[in-house]
């Protein structure tokens, strides 16, 4: 059997729900900058560690233009074309990292935008209105912008050399 | 026979991959961070291959393909898109703009000579 909702336990909901929106927001908030942190370190790890491989690249290459041409001269050299294209994998990263944290930098858009949202919609006063509209528009502008937020192009999952087409 | 070819990416991996393969076939090499710098560049020097990237700060490489096909020296000049797109889309607007040809990274370094010599024959 249910009952109408007495004005009382109406408010207590209100504010039990505003409770958990809360919590989860900043739950959200506490994520997304972890990930942001972690995606910078990762992105200069991997830059660091490509600096190192170009460099080891370039003196393989310097010692065997010194050498006499032989066999494993000719061998090494054909080993460091292939490498060539697997050192690639760093822009093909780089552009995915980036769109990452562009996804990242959205999120915490949204979630910094309705922790306004929220205490706004609890801060009582004669401004109150006029902010919570603010509020909620700019929310809602966040919301929007995080759809157009992390547009990679990049589509290898592998280091399979992409396809070659002359007009 | 030796070209001068402009190379155009704003990775710094890239531009000297590019330029380790292309020197090994015995080609010269001039590299460009950005299509502004690589249409400064191709103002500066007369070269006989252009290969850029598409996605690119300040100017991406369809738009750099149409600003050098806008110049005389530049019309019939072979220019390469190397880049990480292979939608049919972005093919026709490379055609459409005036590239020679449409080079998928990661690019294998003997399909890049071979493309590179046949397109400066």
């Amino acid at each position: 059997m249910s009952h109408p909702e007495s004005g009382a336990d109406q408010q207590g909901n209100t504010a039990e729900l505003t409770s958990l929106l809360g919590q989860a927001t900043a739950a959200l908030d506490l994520q997304c900058r972890a990930a942001h942190f972690e995606l910078r370190q990762t992105q200069r790890l991997l830059s660091d560690a490509t600096r190192r491989l170009l460099d080891c690249f370039h003196a393989a290459s310097r010692e065997l233009a010194d050498q006499t041409l032989g066999t494993p001269a000719a061998r090494a050299g054909e080993n460091l074309l292939a490498a060539s294209q697997h050192l690639q994998f760093s822009d093909l990263v780089r552009q995915l990292l980036n769109s990452t944290e562009e996804r990242v930098d959205g999120l915490l858009r949204v979630s910094e935008r309705l922790q306004e949202l929220l205490r706004a919609s609890t801060t009582p006063g004669p401004q109150s209105a006029l902010q919570l509209a603010y509020e909620k528009r700019a929310f809602l502008e966040a919301l929007a912008d995080l759809e157009g937020c992390g547009s990679t192009r990049v589509h290898q999952s592998d280091m399979k050399a992409g396809e070659a087409e002359l007009f | 026979m030796s070209k001068l070819v402009l190379t155009v990416d704003d990775s710094a991996a890239i531009r000297e991959m590019l330029a380790y393969v292309l020197k090994s076939a015995g080609h010269r090499v001039i590299e460009a961070e950005d299509g502004m710098e690589g249409l400064q560049k191709a103002l500066a020097n007369q070269f006989d291959l252009i290969i850029t990237d598409q996605s690119m700060p300040k100017m991406d490489g369809i738009t750099l393909v149409k600003a050098l096909r806008a110049l005389p020296q530049y019309t019939s000049v072979p220019i390469l898109l190397l880049t990480t797109e292979s939608s049919d889309g972005m093919k026709d607007e490379g055609r459409s703009a005036g590239a020679t040809g449409w080079l998928v990274k990661p690019f294998d370094p003997n399909k890049l000579i071979d493309v590179v010599s046949k397109v400066t024959r």
